[in-house]
């Protein structure tokens, strides 16, 4: 996906891909802005692997939540959890994390993550529930 | 009984801490086994509700 989109994985997904043990419902994905004929493109992709919208039934409809600064969620049909949660960037820090990225080399292949070093100022600082200052608190020791 | 939040949250710390260092000074694949069975866990869980993606929405407040 991130071959043909701009894409970054975000928040909780991060501290977990470094070993901090939670589990968490969703992966939060900020991806760059896109026209409706390209997101068209990807949502056809993303269902014939198998995944489906919860918010919306079809591309235009899930289009149209995202322009509106809101987030969709997808899924594997049949679940509904875990899901990736996407959003277009709603400020320069999601702006910066297109821009400003690190690419995580997996077995399976590779995922783009935000850097460290925003992730643990923002969850320290914007975020502060117990949750995210745990996860601050992990990314730091690692790194 | 009573519920001390702050001695929590700082036991709570203390275990980030503990499990930070392990997995710092641990291979991957020793802690990464480990985390699989707590998120696989958590995952069989979540899945055990049935959730209706109407009724996930709701509960996120997204619908």
């Amino acid at each position: 996906m991130d071959a043909f989109y701009q894409i970054s994985i975000v928040s909780g997904y991060i501290s977990i891909l470094f070993g901090r043990t939670r589990g968490t419902e969703d992966i939060d994905v900020i991806m760059g802005k896109m026209d409706k004929e390209r997101f068209g493109k990807l949502y056809s992709e993303l269902k014939k692997n198998g995944f489906y919208c919860l918010i919306a039934d079809n591309a235009d409809d899930s289009y149209e939540q995202l322009t509106e600064r809101l987030a969709v969620r997808f899924a594997k049909k049949g679940q509904v959890i875990p899901n990736i949660e996407v959003k277009f960037p709603k400020n320069p820090l999601d702006t910066r994390t297109l821009q400003e990225n690190l690419t995580v080399i997996m077995p399976f292949g590779r995922l783009i993550i935000s850097e460290i070093e925003q992730q643990i100022a923002f969850k320290r600082y914007a975020l502060k529930s117990e949750k995210d200052l745990e996860d601050a608190r992990h990314l730091e020791n690692i790194y | 009984m009573i519920f001390d939040r702050e001695a929590n949250a700082r036991e709570r710390m203390k275990f980030i801490d503990f499990w930070a260092e392990y997995v710092r000074t641990h291979p991957d694949r020793d802690w990464s086994s480990q985390q699989k069975v707590l998120i696989d866990s958590m995952i069989k869980s979540a899945r055990s509700w049935k959730w209706k993606p109407e009724d996930y929405l709701r509960m996120k407040g997204e619908l």
